[in-house]
């Protein structure tokens, strides 16, 4: 009997370690279709009762990678992203705006989620696991779970093309399983190279045109959260000169790698009336109040009660 | 640095070269300024080769690259439509072009859900979803940590999650928020997509919900 036990304990393991290097190839080819991959397509997005498309292309050249995100739906917008610079254009207000994004980034960022190379300290707080198979976009797709290990942040399925590895869809589920936010692409075209372009950049010379700019703060940390979800650190702490007050603000950014949350807190003296509670849009959540005559707002893509922990836990630092 | 032509001119006649505009004289006049300052011209040359490729619909992958930096150069060369706005001034409500203003309402109340709207958005994805999914086998939400809340989706009764989330939302008390309120929020929001979006593997998902903004805004 203990040989039977121990053979099917070292079953079990061998398995999970086989599942394991499975889902490490799935989310390399995943990782490289997203970064290599020219493509273009119709991505569905919904979130809660709310639906949009976008057109969605993608191309890859010797200078690094372009993205280009039409409105299909609403108002129309572009969003065009080439490795640092995100351009929007919205041809009803004739305005164009531009922003750098910030030095230090990821200059390949992902289109779509994807995972962090560090995917062993992430599993720490998500579980991996193969799925079934579906067919998205008249493509086979394996399916992938990312699940928490715990209550403070979100879960996730992934959708991969079979072939290339390409994301064809992603559900963003809260803590209880339901389904938050979910992409998919209704219809995608794997190219061997760089899809046309549809942006008449001889309209645009008529635009008005603005360009965003970071907001240059002071990196200084006065405040912290005595309780973090596990895993969660702390990336940013700067001083801004925020709401064009005198008065300090503090804008902090806890990550676990995958979620984030970002905590303002502002010590005017008079806020004339602030939002206080809860707020959310689609997954963003956001909880606003006063701790220690400072008002605090803690805003994040992850559950309410994990914002309002963080906003609740700010204190100054000794 | 200095220009034996104007630069408004300059431009008009690079702009007339790219476009084999120009005669021998007006060519050999322009090349020898050119000799003067070949490091502004060739940028210059760059951009108006952009605009006359995309003209000519022949917007190549090299010059598809060049879009932002061509947009940036039109903003330094056009101080009369130019506004360079910090996050600072974006949140000001006296400034001159407000962004909070521009995509007024990313936090709407919930319960101001249209909800006949929303069946109907429902039921359109609802039937693709039941298209594409119905041979799938289920997704098992089940936690491995014993803190966790134990969950499971069946995606083939993702209707009923659906329509779920449609009658909490439409149900959800949250309070009203003035404009101001609003601005405020979102100059949060603006600050942490900014964030999310280059920090964390959300990739450009911020800058996607950022694209909802003006369908909430006409709720």
């Amino acid at each position: 009997m203990p040989l039977k036990k121990l053979l099917i304990g070292l079953f079990v393991l061998l398995a999970q370690n086989v599942q394991a290097d499975a889902i490490d190839n799935w989310l390399d080819k995943m990782s490289q279709a997203s970064q290599q991959q020219n493509f273009q397509g119709t991505l569905v997005i919904r979130q809660q009762d709310k639906m949009q498309a976008i057109r969605v292309k993608q191309g890859i050249t010797s200078k690094g990678s372009w993205q280009t995100l039409e409105s299909l739906t609403g108002e129309d917008q572009t969003i065009i992203r080439q490795n640092k610079k995100v351009t929007t254009i919205f041809p009803a207000k004739q305005l164009v705006t531009i922003s750098d994004e910030l030095a230090g980034s990821l200059d390949k960022g992902p289109l779509h989620p994807a995972l962090p190379e560090n995917r062993n300290t992430l599993k720490k707080f998500y579980n991996l696991k193969l799925s079934g198979q579906a067919r998205i976009a008249n493509k086979a797709t394996q399916m992938i779970q990312m699940i928490p290990r715990d209550q403070h942040r979100y879960g996730y399925v992934f959708w991969l093309d079979k072939k290339s590895g390409l994301l064809l869809k992603c559900d963003l589920l809260d803590e209880k399983g339901k389904v938050l936010e979910q992409l998919m692409y209704s219809d995608v075209e794997l190219l061997s190279s760089t899809p046309e372009n549809s942006i008449d950049i001889d309209a645009l010379k008529a635009y008005k045109k603005v360009k965003l700019m970071d907001a240059q703060g002071v990196r200084q940390q006065n405040w912290r959260a005595s309780k973090l979800p596990v895993g969660f650190k702390l990336i940013r702490s700067v001083k801004v000169g925020y709401n064009n007050q005198s008065a300090p603000a503090y804008h902090m950014v806890y990550s676990d790698g995958m979620a984030s949350v970002s905590v303002f807190v502002e010590q005017r003296k008079v806020i004339d009336k602030p939002v206080i509670g809860l707020s959310n849009m689609g997954p963003v959540n956001a909880y606003s109040s006063f701790m220690d005559n400072a008002y605090v707002t803690a805003i994040g893509e992850v559950p309410s009660t994990t914002v309002q922990m963080i906003a609740e836990s700010i204190q100054p630092l000794q | 640095m200095s220009h034996s032509k104007q630069q408004p001119e300059r431009d008009e006649q690079l702009s007339a070269l790219l476009d084999s505009g120009l005669d021998e004289q007006q060519l050999q006049s322009f090349m020898q300024d050119l000799k003067r300052d070949p490091i502004e011209d060739a940028e210059i040359s760059q951009r108006y080769r952009l605009m006359g490729d995309a003209m000519r619909d022949e917007l190549d992958q090299a010059s598809f690259m060049d879009i932002s930096s061509a947009v940036s150069r039109s903003i330094e060369q056009e101080p009369a439509h130019n506004e360079v706005v910090t996050e600072q001034a974006v949140t000001n409500t006296s400034s001159s072009f407000n962004l909070g203003e521009l995509i007024s309402s990313w936090f709407k109340p919930v319960a101001g859900v249209a909800v006949a709207a929303s069946v109907a958005m429902v039921t359109l994805f609802t039937f693709n979803t039941v298209n594409n999914e119905s041979n799938t086998d289920n997704v098992q939400l089940a936690q491995s940590s014993t803190a966790a809340p134990a969950a499971r989706v069946s995606l083939q009764t993702v209707n009923p999650e659906i329509a779920r989330n449609v009658r909490v939302a439409s149900t959800i008390e949250t309070a009203k928020k003035s404009p101001q309120q609003q601005k405020q929020l979102n100059s949060y929001m603006l600050q942490h997509s900014g964030y999310a979006s280059q920090t964390t593997m959300q990739g450009m998902m911020p800058y996607v919900r950022a694209a909802d903004v003006k369908a909430r805004e006409q709720d």
